[in-house]
This record gives structure tokens, sequence and C-alpha cells, in this order.
């Protein structure tokens, strides 16, 4: 058996390449049979989600792989290649079993993966795909996913505000099947939290609104009852669950009725589930026997604990699946039994060539049919004698206990253990090998700033027992100072020479800023973590401390490194004078001190990681003047095949941090920005709502069109990255394509001086 | 107690601790396959301790409960058969990390406590001991208490969990737990089924006693807990039907009945018998 994995995930393609390669539902039956019109392919499988296009294969010329890609889907794959990642053999097991998991999933846990896999699978049986090994795999990944899900705490952790509330339901009702909901208020949390409910079996559902035609409405959708809200007394015993979410002021629940709730349900258990803030029930409820309140901290508490539960348990995850891909290519390797009948028949061939040949001056005397004949007759023999032992191993293949027929028959017949599968034999050592114990070495810069990160990061990594080294590397955006940013080529800058590290295996990982990481990374590299993030607003610093956007006197001197920055503020304030600033953040409060400037505009996260918050004057609201995309984040890079670096990293990363980024990035993408037209745009989570706002702005500030969008967290829908790339669109087509044009003909007309 | 039956019961007890390890395991780490190894291995426990009883039975010539060793023996032995009854209905290994450290203690002490005196009262006493009522007697309570095990077991389990769930922030261990509504299921429908047994337990006793000594013996301290505990038993059922008390008060009556059995259980262990058959 001889597999191969060709790919394309999240971790390595933007959503406009992964919707390109996609293959639809109903195409999946004709693309695997294209598949397997391909000579070498015995058996495949296409799994095709929002997040990922995988084709496996058991084959045995491994380009006939991205030939099939780039065949069915009509584009051309030279240029993207390095978006795709090839795994073979034992790679592509581990790779089955860790999707399988959900361990390569965005939100690591998700359970969709499992299900979609399963489909795939399903598919691929049904078009004959799928016969031998690859079932034997697929059907081992199904079981090491149900190990992962019940032997860690990966999935069964909620990690969104309704999951946690179904978990707290099931841990004091067990099955919801015929539980009554009580929603008090109509609005959309509470809708969401009904919705989430019911679909585990608590399909009663009572609505009590104060404007009865909105509960009728929301009602409809839940096939329940709607009642006015004076009859919120009456209707309390009915439910198990309470489900609070009005604009009232006062609690709505008070003990003494909560407690007449209970006396007239005889006790049975209540659990209250308090979204509303104010608060809607009297947090002294809770103290009732038999009575629970959650309200939204509750709630949100036990999800932060899931989540950095999450990471802690995808290490135990991983752990398993390495084992089972031992055992996996263990059983295997015994099993794998083609190379055992080739080398009988090879060696049966053989000798009765070798007993002709010896014959052959006795037979000289034979005409040409004869001598054929006599061919015929050995051959005819030879068959014969081994067709029962054939068929036996065949079979004996099949069973796990056929191991020891294989072993006898190749003893019986005087074989070498041939084991020409790819599977068994060793993989050659990845030139940069890093494993449990080994020191991780962190590449930084060396500004004061970068070395901060990377020193928060060493300190991260080694209070999880690892140790840590950090090497100081120059990039060219260190060695530039003097010249503004936009024009000396982009963001790269600042990233290059600690990619050209990484890949030559100079550093394990490298520690960004992530809002200096373009959108495109080297092939082989991956942002495998996204740290906790920082506050991502943007400051103003000034000698006098009261000093605010609004209250700067007409032809103030302001400095700042970004025409984002910059433009926005002329946007607001055209009355001030906007200059471009240097050097790192020393330099900069050096010039300010100097009085070269009247004040600047600089990153918030920056100044408080350097302790220089006590010179900010202004914290600027994400709405007066919008964030860089993933400013405030940290960004954790590693080689894509380092996978001790890369699981190291996944448990440090921040799910709520990194699907903010993900949108952020996503409407970047879209844009195609880099760092050269003044774009910003800021994703912030409450509950299960992440809502992202972006703006693009002309340099001079008089132009600026904005937008937002919010996507429901979880739902299939649409993932924060899409949701990115449809409002990035969105703008372009309300003119924002004509402010990225006109900065480009700008930068390139500030370029041209340069070169003279 | 005769050798081949002590051997058999520390072959029991032998499965009973690995059992009662793997449970924890199971609970602890959440394998599935350690649980049912957990409830096999304290099955095939069972079959030996089953053995060891009949051996008892066979040594002695008459049902084995008429000694503090032999009745720990059998208490132990019921308790194990009550629980792999329900453990088609309530499977949670939580349990069993209550249920079989009584399993496993009772066994325990059938072997290594200072064995009481074979009966040698007067003779006509003797001759009670082969009334079949006798043993009606010890089976019922015996039944009763198994089930009081298991309430216990689930009353303390509920404790724990409401904790949790009061807790602020959530506390992490509940999810270990089966759902507060089962647990509470769980003590109550144990406490139903163990009040009718108990209650004909006590009631053989006391007709018997009666009959044939022509004393209730309610000077017994054995007798009168176990009367109290039954009181008791009585209070937290009523209280449940009339008032609707259930969960952590429910919870913690079951704990004072079940010590109260607990105190009569050890009191007997001192006497070997019941103090009036002594006298």
């Amino acid at each position: 058996m001889s597999l191969v994995l060709l790919g394309i995930s999240h971790h390595t393609a933007p959503l406009e390449l992964r919707e390109r390669l996609a293959i639809a539902e109903r195409d999946l039956g004709p693309a695997l049979h294209a598949l397997l019109n391909h000579e070498s392919v015995r058996e495949g499988l296409i799994l095709s989600t929002c997040n990922r296009v995988e084709v496996l294969a058991d084959l045995e010329a491994p380009e006939e792989l991205p030939a099939f890609l780039q065949t069915w889907s009509g584009l051309e794959l030279q240029p993207v290649r390095k978006h795709l990642y090839e795994r073979r053999d034992r790679e592509a097991v581990r790779h089955v079993f860790r999707v399988a998991s959900s361990l390569d999933s965005l939100i690591v846990g998700e359970p969709q993966i499992l299900g979609q896999l399963k489909q795939a699978y399903a598919v691929a049986r049904e078009a004959g795909a799928i016969r031998g090994g690859l079932d034997a795999l697929l059907t081992r990944a199904f079981h090491v996913a149900k190990r992962v899900r019940t032997e860690t705490d990966l999935a069964s952790q909620p990690v969104s505000v309704s999951q946690a509330a179904v978990e707290l339901a099931r841990q004091i009702f067990g099955a919801l099947h015929g539980k009554t909901i009580l929603l008090v208020g109509a609005g959309k949390m509470g809708a969401l939290a009904v919705r989430a409910l019911s679909s585990q079996g608590a399909n009663r559902i009572l609505i009590a609104n104060r404007t009865l035609e909105r509960a009728q409405l929301l009602a409809a959708e839940f096939h329940g009852e709607a009642f006015p809200l004076e009859d919120l007394n009456t209707l309390g015993e009915r439910a198990d669950i309470v489900i609070t979410c009005t604009g009232a002021q006062q609690p709505l629940i008070t003990p003494k009725q909560a407690a007449g709730f209970l006396s007239r349900r005889k006790y049975r258990p209540m659990l209250f589930l308090d979204i509303a803030v104010p608060r809607d029930v009297h947090p002294d409820v809770h103290k009732l026997d038999n009575a629970f309140v959650y309200n939204v901290d509750d709630l949100q508490a036990v999800v932060d604990s899931n989540l950095a539960g999450r990471q802690r348990e995808a290490i135990r995850a991983e752990a398993i699946v390495e084992a089972e891909v031992e055992q996996f290519l263990q059983r295997l390797k015994t099993l794998d039994v083609v190379p055992t009948l080739r080398a009988l028949q090879t060696q049966m061939d053989a000798i009765r060539r070798s007993e002709l040949e010896r014959m052959r001056g006795k037979l000289n005397g034979l005409n040409p049919q004869q001598t054929q004949a006599v061919e015929a007759l050995t051959r005819g023999l030879m068959q014969k004698w081994l067709h029962r032992p054939v068929t036996e191993l065949k079979a004996a293949a099949l069973e796990p206990a056929g191991a020891g027929l294989v072993d006898m028959a190749q003893r019986l017949f005087g074989l070498d253990s041939p084991h020409s599968s790819a599977l068994s034999s060793p993989e050659a050592p990845a030139p940069h090998h890093v494993k449990r114990g080994d020191t991780l070495r962190i590449g930084s810069r060396g500004s004061q700033l970068a070395l901060w990160q990377a020193n928060h990061v060493k300190a991260l990594l080694e209070a999880a027992g690892h140790s840590c080294s950090i090497e100081i590397i120059q990039t060219s955006g260190d060695r530039i100072q003097d010249v503004p940013l936009a024009t000396v080529g982009g963001k790269g800058l600042f990233t290059k020479e600690i990619e050209e590290a990484l890949i030559e295996g100079r550093i394990d990982l490298a520690v960004h800023s992530l809002k200096d990481v373009p959108s495109e990374l080297p092939h082989g590299l991956g942002i495998h973590c996204i740290l906790p993030r920082e506050d991502a607003r943007d400051v103003l610093v000034s000698l006098q401390p009261e000093a605010s956007l609004r209250s700067l006197p007409p032809g103030s001197r302001i400095g700042s490194s970004s025409l984002r920055r910059q433009a926005q503020l002329l946007a607001l304030r055209p009355d001030l004078v906007v200059e471009n600033i240097r050097g790192n953040v020393d330099t900069r409060l050096r010039k300010l001190r100097e009085g070269q400037f009247d004040a600047l505009l600089l990153a918030g996260a920056g100044l408080k990681r350097l302790g220089h918050s006590g010179l900010i004057t202004e914290w600027i609201g994400v709405d007066l003047m919008c964030p860089a995309v993933g400013q405030g984040a940290l960004a954790l890079e590693c080689r894509d095949e380092d996978e001790f670096t890369r699981t190291v990293l996944s448990s440090l990363q921040h799910i709520p941090s990194a699907l903010c980024v993900e949108a952020e990035r996503g409407f970047l993408h879209q844009l195609g920005a880099g760092c050269t037209a003044p774009v910003a745009a800021y994703a912030s989570i409450a509950g299960e709502l992440l809502n992202l706002k972006a703006l693009v702005c002309s340099a001079d500030g008089k132009e600026i069109i904005r937008g937002q969008r919010t996507v429901l967290l979880g739902s299939a829908e649409e993932t924060p990255e899409q949701a990115g790339a449809q409002l990035g669109h969105e703008l372009l087509r309300r003119g924002g394509d004509r402010i990225l044009a006109a900065a480009a003909s700008q930068l390139a007309q500030l370029k041209a001086p340069h070169r003279a | 107690m005769e050798t081949l039956s002590l051997l058999w019961s520390r072959v029991a007890l032998s499965f009973y601790a690995l059992g009662l390890g793997l449970a924890i395991a199971a609970l602890l780490r959440r394998r599935e396959s350690s649980a049912r190894w957990a409830r096999g291995l304290v099955g095939i426990g069972f079959i030996f301790h089953f053995v060891s009883l009949v051996e008892m039975g066979i040594a002695a010539h008459h049902f084995p409960a008429t000694q503090f060793s032999e009745a720990s023996s059998l208490l132990a032995f019921i308790i194990t058969a009550f629980f792999l009854a329900i453990y088609r209905l309530y499977a949670p290994p939580a349990l069993s990390v209550i249920v079989f450290p009584c399993v496993f203690l009772l066994t325990f002490s059938s072997i290594y406590a200072p064995h009481g005196q074979a009966y040698t009262g007067p003779s006509h006493y003797v001759a009670s001991l082969d009334n079949q009522w006798v043993y009606w007697h010890v089976l019922f309570v015996f039944l009763g208490y198994a089930a009081l095990v298991l309430a216990f077991a689930g009353g303390v389990l509920y404790l724990i969990a409401e904790r949790g769930l009061k807790a602020r922030p959530v506390k992490g261990i509940t999810r270990l737990l089966p759902p507060l509504e089962t647990l509470d299921q769980i003590a109550y429908r144990s406490l139903l089924t163990g009040f009718p047994l108990l209650t004909l337990g006590l009631g053989i006793g006391a007709y018997f006693a009666d009959a044939e000594f022509g004393t209730f013996g309610l000077r017994d301290p054995r007798v009168l807990l176990a009367f109290l505990t039954w009181g008791f038993y009585l209070a937290l059922l009523f209280s449940r039907w009339s008032a609707g008390w259930r969960g952590r008060r429910a919870a913690y009556f079951t704990i004072i009945c079940f010590s109260l059995a607990v105190v009569g259980w050890v009191s007997s262990s001192l006497t070997g018998m019941h103090r009036f058959l002594m006298q």
C-alpha cells in the first residue's frame, strides 16, 4: 500500500483558492471515477469541505494526484503549489487520523469534520473507490476519533455560550427530551439558546414577551406557545429551563417568586439561564435548593475555562493519534501480503525457468509447437500448485490473525520478508527534526518590542515545560529606518529574514506582530498559533496630559508611521498636520520630547508591553480609528512539517483571538492590499456573534468606505474568514477598488524619486 | 471460616480490588473500556464470592449468616449482586467508586476481622438457627441494606455534583458525574426498592423473635438501631411524597440513614450476633 494525500486547507490557503478547488457533493462520484481512471490509482477518497479539500489515494505514481486535481478543477496548479501539502504513507495516516479527530480543524475539537469525513467515505464506497486498505484506514480513523472524543475533553467541552448552556442543562437534567423551556423576552440571543436546547430534545417551548406579537412570531418558528409577560407567574412552574433576556431594569424573577415556582412543581430542579444585562433573575434565586441560576458571565466563565482545557486536551489527543498511527502501521505491515505473493510467484517462476534451462539439451528435438506446449505445461503446473496458497494468503490478509499465515508462507517457501511497501520502510528524517526535550529556538527581531514579545513567548513555553532560547535576527525593515514603510516594498520587510531562518532550520519558531505578517506565507511555513490578543486600539501620546483627538488645537503636528492612522486622523481632523515618523518606540518618544511633534499616534499594545502606558493620553475607540488587521495579536510561525513544534504551538492558541484575526485577514486578503493602501479591520466577539468592522480610505482621508458584518460562530453558513472576504468584496464594490487603484498609482510616483 | 472458602474469598477480594482500581481510572480518564473491564472483574470476583459462600455454607451445614464474618461476606455479595443488576440501568462508573469500596471493605473484614466465636449458647437457641425464618430475616434485611448502599452512593454523588454546579465558576468535576436528576433518581428508586425489603426483613425478625423467645429484643442496641434506621427510612420516603423533599435534603437524609445502618453493623461486629440471643 502506498498512500499519498494531496490537500489544501485553511492552514495553508486563503478561501478563494480553496473555493476554486472545492468539489461539490454531487460531483464527488464522477470525480472519484475520474481519479480511479488514472492508471496507478488503486483506491481513492475525496474530502471537500469549506475548510479543506483533500484527495487521498493508494497509488503507484504520486504525480497522478496533482494531475487529477488540475484536470478536474481546471486550475493551473503550478503557481499555487505552495498552498498545497502532500503527505505520504506514515504522514498521510497521521494526517487522516488528525483530521478525523478534529485536531487539524480551525476550532480544534469541533464535531462537524468527523461527519463530513464519514460522508466522504460513504460516497467513496458507493462509487467503489474504497475496497481494502483505505477502508481499513478510514475505519481506524473513525475509531481514533471516537477514542479522542471519549478519552479526552477535546470535543466534549462546549466553547460557545449556548453550547455551555446545553452542557449545564445536561448536567442537571441528563437527556433533555420532554423538558419544557420558558423563554422570557423574544431577543436574538435568547432564541439562539432556545434553538441549541431544543435541538437536544427539549421540545416544549413557552415564550413570554411584553409584546405578544413578537412572542407569537418566535413561537411559530419553534412550534411553541406565546404568552404575554404578565403570565410569567403561572408559566414559571411549568418550565424546567427558564431563559431570560428582556431589557427590564429590575429583576423579573425574585427569590420569592422562584420559591413559589419550585414548591408548586414539587421541587423538581429548575435551571435559569439569565442572558439579560442588567440581570432578569435575582442572584439570590441561586441560593434556593434545586434552583440553578447562570448569568452571562457564568456561562462565559464555563466557555473560557473550557477553551483553556481544550488546549491541554489537544496534547493528550495528539498522543493518542501518535500511538494509533504506530499501531495501524504495524498491523498493516504484517498484513501487507502483496509483496509476499509477488515474491512467491517470482521464486517459483525462477525455479521453473532454471529447470527448463537445465533440460534444454534433452529437449532439443522438439519443434516450436512442442516447446510451447512444454512451456505451457510447466507454467500451468506452477499456477495450479500455487493457486491454493495464493488464495489462502489473500484471504488471510483480510483477517487480523492472518499475519501468522503470511509468516509461515515466507518460511515454507524460503522467501525473505519482502516489504516493498513504502509504509513499512522508515522515512528519511526531516532535516530539522524537533522532538520533545529539544530546546526550541525562537527567532526574533532585535527591537525592544520584538524582544519583549519573544521573551513573553519564551515564558509561556517554559511554563508548559519546554526549554527555549532566543535568536536575534536582523531584518531589512530594521536596517531601513528613514523611509515611509509603504514605499519600501510592503510588509514582508519585517518577516523575510526570519522566515528564511525558519526554512533553513536555524530557528524553530518565529514570533511576529500579526499586523506585520503578509497574508501569504512562504511555502512550508504556517501560522500555527495566535496568542490572546492585547488591546487592539490605537492611542494618542502627548506631553500635554489632557490631549485628545478632539481637543488638539488646529495645526498641531501629529506623528504616525502608518498610512492607515494618518488617513483616518485626517478624516476626523482635516485641520491637523500629519507627518510621517519612523524608528522604534524610544526613538519616536524622543522626537516627541524634542518637540518635533505635538502628539504621536501609536499602537497601544506595544506601548503597554514596553511599560510606557503612563504616556498615553487617550485610547482611541475602534469606531473613531479602526485598528490594523491583526493589531495587538501575536502570531507564532513554524515549519508545517515540524509536528512537534506545531503541537506545542497549537496548545497555546487562543481561539477567540484566532477567530477574530481570521475574519480580519479574510478581509485583507480579499483586498490584496498589503500595506500600500490605508485599510483597517477589527473583529470582536460577543457571545456567539463575531462582529467585523472594516474600512478602506484614501490617503488624504477625504474618502472613507466603511462596512460591517456579523457572523454566528459555529454555524455552517459562513466562517469568519468567509465573512471577512464578503465584507472586503462589498467594500471594493462600493468604491474601494477605485481608492486602492489610486493608492497604487500614488505609490508608484512616490517610489520613482527614490530610485533616482 | 473454612480454609477453602477463605481462599475463594481472597480471590474474590483481589478481583474486587482490581475492579475498584479500574473503576477509579475509568472515572478519571473516562475510558469506557476501563469501565467495562472494571465491571467484568467485579463480575468474576462475584462468581468466586458465590463459590466461597457455598463452601462456607457446606462446611457449616447452614446458611452462612450466623457469624460476623459470614454475614459480612454475605452482605458484600448481595450488594454486588444488586449493583450488577442495576448496572444496566445506570451505567455511570461514578457510582461504582462509592459502591465498590463498600463491597471491598465488607469482604476484607469478612476475611481479616477477628472471627466471632461460633455460636456456643444454650442449645435450644442452636435449634433456632435451623429455623429457616432466620435466613429469610437476614436475606431481606441485607437486601434492604444493599439498596441503602446504592442510595447512599447516589446521595453522596448528588451532593458533590450539586456543590459543583452551585459553585462560581462551575466546577469541572460535575462533568465526571451523572446528571443531578439521574443521581436523585438512583437514590430514590433504591430507597423505594429497599424499603419494603427492609420492612419485610425486620417484620420477619420481630415475629420470629417474639414467637421463639417471647421477646421483641428492643433493648438490644443492634435491633434498636435497625428500627431507628427503618424509621428514618420511612420518614425520608414520606417527606419525599408529601413535601417534595428531593435533591440535597433527601441526600443528607439518606446519608444519615446509611450512617445509622453502618453504626448498627459495626456494633454487631463486636457482639457477633444479636445480643439477645447471647444472653
